[in-house]
């Protein structure tokens, strides 16, 4: 039934197939773009129209449905993607800050193993160089060695080393190297390393300068004095400029500076330690070869030097001469002013000696007031003049005791000659003495040349 | 063993051959609700025993996506045998055997008897 058959004309228009069909287009083009709030109406006779349209329904709502899922499904994959995103960002950032990590750890370790390398390096000179000293001789020797040595154990740095001379209150430059001409002497007011005791530097340029240190560098200097048991015995100075970074290809930090602080601080006290010992073996030396009071050589060394004179002039030929000399009546000289008077008469009569003599005669203290000279290559004659000689620098000095005079000392002498006299020590000895015993009968005072029995009057 | 439950919009009758009987008036729209009250009333029927059900699409207009979607797999159908007449009907179900995918067999029937028959297979 349409509209055409409604007589009254209350009734709806009837509807079309065509209007259907037109309803069912638009609902499949409303659909196609995605607008799924108008389906189609479904009539109620349940034909083919009706058909098509609940199945064009239905197919929207899968549409629709499918739709709703895929957008649903692309919202939690750009949900997930965007986690993704974020968790590999986090874990990139995560493993650059590790790799940084792992880099500056691996730096670092690499740093430390060149310290611990060069640490080795500098223990292993060091001890050498400790060992070395330590079989010196004398400090000339270990002088030597500092010299050959210390350019290479700073390698790097410029570098001086001195060693203190009391008498003149300076320390003196024994060992330089590097590039830079340092003082020959430096005072203990020029050096705030001498001053303080202790090691002092001037890193950059910045800080006290010594008086001594070059006024041209901006670089880095220390001053480490040689210091054992309390004595300065010298100073170590070290110079680290720039350029002599560059020429060397080291890094412009403070790393070798703080090396060479750490090995100046080892080898000043290393260096300080063998002179001082240097020192102590001389003194020690020195004290069981000379007499106390006097200074002159004691009866000990006599001996040896006498036995060796004798062998050097057994195979030279060359004559040794023998003096011995005594103070006359000095038990009375005793009695008179006291021990402590003889005693400085026993200093005037052998500095008087030891000054007058040649520097390679021996003058010895053989006991008591008595003393002895070796005169090597000496003939008798010359051995007897230059006994008057002695004698009468001795006779005509004077002894001053405590601002007071202590009057005329004269000493008798008796002169053996090897091997005109005798040919062994035991009678050289022997017969110097024999002689001065004729000088003492003969009044004192005087230069008695030994004579043999044989020919005694 | 017999009963009849009487739904919003449906009836539906447990028959002493044991299967559930659906009527929808006529032009109605299967809504989801319509859909999760009809199960219910099944397992009100069978006691929750997964039963043949025979439904009479003839009269219905159209069933929305959600009911069908409750229709596929319900548990407590063990078969659906679903009558047919119109291309309306017979395009609803062909759409809900396509689409749906239902979990149990289900058949479309032009005759009831056959329909029934197809049903009682499964006892």
């Amino acid at each position: 039934m349409t509209g055409d058959d409604d007589p009254v004309g209350d009734s709806p228009p009837a509807v079309t197939v065509d209007d259907r069909l037109d309803m069912l287009l638009e609902t499949i083009v409303a659909f196609a773009a995605l607008d799924f709030s108008r389906p189609a109406e479904i009539g109620s006779d349940g034909d083919i129209l009706d058909a098509l349209a609940a199945g064009i329904n239905m197919l929207g709502e899968e549409v629709e449905a499918s739709t709703r899922e895929l957008e649903e499904r692309v919202v939690e994959r750009t949900q997930q993607l965007e986690q993704l995103t974020h968790d590999l960002r986090a874990e990139v950032t995560e493993r650059r800050r590790s790799e940084a990590a792992v880099r500056d750890a691996q730096e670092t370790l690499r740093e430390r193993l060149a310290d611990v390398e060069r640490l080795n390096r500098e223990i292993a000179q060091l001890t050498e160089l400790t060992n070395v000293l330590q079989v010196c001789a004398t400090r000339q020797e270990a002088f030597e060695v500092l010299a050959q040595t210390a350019p290479e154990l700073f390698h790097g740095t410029d570098g001086a080393v001195y060693t203190f001379v009391p008498s003149r209150d300076v320390v003196e430059l024994i060992a330089s190297w590097g590039v830079f001409a340092p003082p020959a002497t430096i005072g203990p007011n020029d050096c705030w390393g001498l001053r303080r005791g202790h090691l002092h530097t001037v890193e950059g340029g910045q800080g006290l300068r010594c008086a001594h240190a070059s006024s041209d560098s901006n670089g880095n200097q220390l001053c480490m004095p040689l210091i054992a048991q309390g004595e300065v015995l010298g100073l170590l100075h070290l110079r680290c400029t720039t350029d002599t970074d560059q020429e060397h290809g080291r890094r412009d930090d403070a790393t070798p500076h703080r090396s060479h602080e750490r090995l100046a601080v080892a080898a000043a006290k290393q260096i300080a330690l063998a002179l001082a010992n240097l020192e102590l073996r001389a003194a020690l030396q020195a004290q069981s070869i000379r007499d106390p009071l006097t200074n002159v050589y004691n009866r000990r060394y006599l001996d040896e030097t006498l036995a060796r004179e004798l062998h050097r002039a057994a195979r030279s030929g060359a004559p040794v001469s023998l003096l011995m000399i005594d103070i006359d009546r000095f038990k009375s000289f005793n009695d008179s002013y006291g021990h402590d008077a003889g005693d400085t008469a026993l200093r005037h009569v052998a500095v008087t000696m030891r000054d007058q003599v040649r520097a390679e005669d021996v003058v010895c203290r053989y006991g008591g007031e008595e003393f002895a000279i070796v005169m090597a290559g000496v003939d008798t004659a010359e051995a007897a003049a230059r006994s008057e000689h002695l004698r009468a620098a001795i006779r005509d000095s004077e002894v001053d005791w405590h601002g007071q005079p202590l009057g005329t000392i004269t000493v008798s002498f008796g002169v053996a000659t090897y091997p005109h006299h005798a040919d062994s020590k035991a009678d050289l000895l022997r017969a110097a003495d024999t002689a001065l015993y004729r000088a003492k009968d003969s009044g004192r005072d005087c230069v008695r040349i030994y004579v043999p029995p044989s020919e005694v009057t | 063993m017999t009963g009849h439950v009487s739904g919003e919009r449906f009836e539906a009758y447990l028959v002493d051959d044991g299967l559930v009987r659906f009527e929808w008036p006529h032009g109605v729209t299967i809504s989801r609700a319509d859909a999760q009250e009809s199960m219910a009333a099944i397992a009100t029927l069978t006691g929750n025993v997964a039963s043949p059900v025979l439904v009479d699409l003839r009269p219905v207009t159209a069933v929305d996506r959600e009911a069908r979607r409750i229709f596929a797999s319900t548990p407590v159908t063990s078969r659906q045998a679903l009558l047919v007449e119109s291309p309306l009907s017979k395009t609803i179900g062909n759409f809900f055997l396509t689409l749906s995918r239902p979990t149990m067999p289900v058949k479309l029937f032009d005759d009831e008897a056959a329909a029934i028959a197809w049903l009682h297979d499964d006892r």
